[in-house]
C-alpha cells in the first residue's frame, strides 16, 4: 500500500478512512508512538489540580505536582482499576476505591492495605505508569505513550513559530485554557479533520450567504479560490497550514483586536507596551495560526482543537477556546462570542463540516474506493527549510498528512487496506 | 394549535393565575410545535426584539463572560441563525431532522428576578427525539423562558435558556431549534 499510494500519484485508497483494521494499526503506530497533544498547563493551575484526558482510548491524568505538570496513566497498578472518575479536581493523593491502594499525586505508591500477605511487593516498583515521554512547548503538553523517537522540539519542527504566534496574541505571551470546551463528534474518520482551503465556499455556502447579507459590498468567497493569493503549506513532519494572511474574514470570526472600539483599543495599547513596533504584526499573526500539528492538534482562530479518534468511523473533537492572559475580561469574552459564531455543535460553520465528513464516510463504503488528492500536485513552490506551499485550494495539506501517515504506518496494515482483507465492512 | 394561538393573544388573564398559567403552558406547546416543524419565521416571531437564546456548554450555571456556550445568541445573532438555517445549502439540515419533543414539568410562572416590568419566568423540561439518516438521537433538557407581553398583550420571549442534560458530552450536530 505504501507503493499503492504513490502508484497513482495524488490518489489514496479510501479504505484508509473506513477500515477498522487500519484504525487499530493507527492507534498502535501513530497515536501510541508519536508525540500527541494532551492538554494545556493552565488547565491545572494550582498544586494538586488534575484533569482527565483521553488519548486514543488511553485515560490519562494530567496533574500539577510540586510545581511540575505530570502525566500518568489513569490506572491502578494492582488490578488496573481506573483511579480518577471526575473530569477535573484537586488531590494530593489518588486512592483506588477497589482495594485501597494509594498514590501521591507525584505517582509514588505509598499505601497498600494489609501488606503482611504480600511481603514480596516493593511499592517502589508500582508507582503510577507514565508515558514513555512527556514534554511541553508554550504550555502545550504532549506525550509519546510508547517507544523512542525524536524529541518534542524536533517533532514540532516548522510548526513551532505558529504556536509562538498563537500565544503571543496575549500581552503577557501566555494563554489560558479555562473557558470550557466545545465537545463535538461525527460519524467519520479522524483524518477528515485536516486543513482544507478548497471546501469553504461550498461546504460553508450559508456562511458566505450570511456574510454577504450583513456586508453586501464584501466578497468573502474570494479568499478561497484558485485566484486567491492565500496559501496552503506543507510544514514537514505531517504538519500543515492554511495561510490567510493576504485576506482576512469580512466578519471577524477568528479573533479580535483589530478594531478601534475601547475594548480592542485597550488591548492594542497593551500589545504595543509589550511588543513595541512589532505589535501590529504580532496581533495580525496571532489572529489565526490555522495550523495542524500532526496527528491530533490544531490551532484555529482562538481555539485549541484536539482530534480524538474513537473508531475508524467515529471521531470526537474537543475545542478549547483560549483566554489571553493579561487582556481584559471584555476582550476575552469577545473571543468566546467570536468562536461560538462559527464553531460548536450549533455554530454556523462547524456543523456543515461534520455533515460533509459523515457523507464522505458514506461515499467511501464502496468497491471503487480510490479518491483524488491531486490538486496542485507538481505545482508546489519550495519554501524555506524544506517546506512547500501552493494555492490555498491545493491539496498540499492532505498530502502532507498522508506522507506522515505512510511513514508511521509502514507496510503491513496498509497492505490490508489495499486488499480489503479482513475487512469488517462491506 | 388553533387553541394555542388564541390563548396567546387573549387579554383576559390578568389577575387570574390559573388562566395565566394555562396561557403560558399553551405558549410553550406552541413554541415546541413550531420548533419541531422547522417553522423558523413563525418561531422567530414569538420573540421580543432584544431577546437572547442561550445554551451553555459543559455546565448549567456557566458564566458567559468566562465560559464557552453552545449557543449564545443576542437578537441579531438569533436573526442570523434563522437566516442561515433558511438558506439552501444548509447541509446539516438537508434533509431536515424529523423532530418530536414532549414538553412537561411546567412550573408556575413567577415574576422575573431582575425586576423587568411585566416579565415572568417559567421553568419546564423536554425530551426530544431527532431522527435523521436512519438514526434516532434523544436529547433531554431543562429550559427556562423569560416571557413578557407586547402592546397587544401577546406573550413574547425575552430569553430562552436550554440546559441540555448532555451538555458536557461530545455532541453530534445541533442545527435545529433546541
Amino acid at each position: 500500500m505504501t507503493d499503492d499510494i504513490t502508484l497513482r500519484p495524488g490518489t489514496v485508497d479510501g479504505t484508509v478512512y473506513t477500515s477498522e483494521q487500519v484504525f487499530e494499526a493507527e492507534l498502535e503506530r501513530i497515536f501510541r508512538r508519536t508525540w500527541v497533544y494532551v492538554g494545556h498547563e493552565s488547565e491545572v493551575p494550582e498544586q494538586g489540580d488534575y484533569c482527565l484526558k483521553d488519548v486514543a482510548g488511553t485515560s490519562l491524568i494530567m496533574v500539577r505536582s510540586n510545581d511540575d505538570v505530570r502525566v500518568f496513566v489513569n490506572r491502578c497498578r494492582h488490578r488496573g482499576n481506573a483511579l480518577c472518575q471526575f473530569p477535573r479536581g484537586r488531590a494530593n493523593i489518588f486512592r483506588c476505591p477497589y482495594h485501597g491502594w494509594t498514590y501521591r499525586n507525584s505517582g509514588e505508591l505509598v499505601g497498600v492495605p494489609y501488606p503482611s500477605r504480600d511481603e514480596q511487593l516493593d511499592p517502589a516498583d508500582f508507582g503510577l505508569a507514565e508515558p514513555a515521554a512527556v514534554d511541553s512547548y508554550q504550555g502545550l503538553v504532549f506525550v509519546r505513550l510508547l517507544g523512542d523517537g525524536p524529541d518534542l522540539i524536533e517533532h514540532l519542527g516548522e510548526a513551532r513559530p505558529f504556536i509562538d504566534d498563537f500565544v503571543k496574541a496575549s500581552p503577557t505571551g501566555r494563554i489560558a485554557v479555562r473557558a470550557g470546551c466545545h465537545k463535538g463528534k461525527f460519524r467519520g474518520n479522524w483524518k477528515f479533520v485536516g486543513m482544507d482551503g478548497y471546501h469553504a465556499n461550498f461546504t460553508h455556502k450559508t456562511v458566505r450567504d450570511l456574510q454577504r447579507k450583513n456586508k453586501p459590498e464584501s466578497n468573502p468567497s474570494s479568499r478561497n479560490t484558485d485566484r486567491s493569493t492565500n496559501r496552503s503549506w506543507d510544514l514537514g513532519n505531517g504538519h500543515s497550514r492554511l495561510d490567510f494572511s493576504n485576506t482576512r474574514e469580512p466578519e471577524n470570526i477568528l479573533g479580535v483586536g483589530l478594531s478601534d472600539d475601547p475594548v480592542e483599543a485597550d488591548y492594542r495599547d497593551q500589545m504595543v507596551a509589550t511588543y513595541g513596533e512589532a505589535a501590529e504584526e504580532v496581533m495580525e499573526r496571532g489572529q489565526d495560526p490555522h495550523v495542524h500539528i500532526w496527528p491530533n492538534l490544531q490551532l484555529i482562530g482562538v481555539h485549541i482543537r484536539v482530534v480524538r479518534p474513537v473508531s475508524a468511523r467515529l471521531t470526537e473533537v474537543d475545542a478549547y477556546p483560549t483566554a489571553l492572559e493579561g487582556a481584559s475580561d471584555d476582550l476575552n469574552a469577545r473571543r468566546l462570542r467570536s468562536h461560538e459564531w462559527f464553531f460548536g455543535p450549533a455554530g454556523f460553520g462547524q456543523p456543515d463540516d461534520y455533515e460533509i465528513f459523515e457523507r464522505n464516510e458514506v461515499g467511501l463504503q464502496t468497491v471503487e474506493p480510490w479518491i483524488l488528492l491531486s490538486r496542485g500536485l507538481g505545482l508546489e513552490e519550495p519554501g524555506e527549510r524544506g517546506m512547500t506551499w501552493g494555492n490555498i485550494t491545493d491539496e498540499i495539506p492532505q498530502r502532507a498528512q498522508l506522507k506522515a501517515w505512510q511513514a508511521a504506518m509502514g507496510e503491513a496494515p496498509t497492505q490490508a487496506a489495499a486488499t480489503g482483507e479482513g475487512e469488517d465492512s462491506a | 394549535m388553533t387553541r394555542a394561538r388564541d390563548a396567546v393573544t387573549s387579554p383576559e388573564t390578568s389577575g387570574d393565575p390559573v388562566a395565566e398559567r394555562l396561557q403560558v403552558y399553551d405558549f410553550l406547546l406552541r413554541e415546541a410545535e413550531l420548533a419541531d416543524n422547522h417553522e423558523y419565521g413563525e418561531w422567530l416571531a414569538l420573540w421580543q426584539e432584544g431577546g437572547r437564546y442561550l445554551v451553555p456548554a459543559n455546565e448549567d450555571d456557566a458564566d458567559p463572560r468566562h465560559h464557552i456556550f453552545i449557543i449564545f445568541d443576542d437578537y441579531k445573532r438569533l436573526c442570523d441563525r434563522i437566516f442561515r438555517m433558511s438558506q439552501p445549502g444548509s447541509h446539516s439540515q438537508e434533509p431536515r431532522s424529523r423532530l418530536c419533543r414532549v414538553v412537561g414539568s411546567v412550573g408556575a410562572p413567577r415574576p422575573a428576578g431582575d425586576g423587568t416590568p411585566g416579565a415572568m419566568v417559567v421553568d419546564s423540561r423536554y425530551v426530544l427525539d431527532e431522527i435523521r439518516r436512519g438514526e434516532v438521537r434523544r436529547y433531554s433538557a431543562r429550559q427556562r423562558h423569560t416571557l413578557t407581553r407586547d402592546a397587544d398583550d401577546t406573550l413574547k420571549i425575552l430569553s430562552k435558556e436550554v440546559f441540555l442534560t448532555e451538555n458536557d458530552n461530545p455532541l453530534f450536530n445541533l442545527t435545529f431549534i433546541l
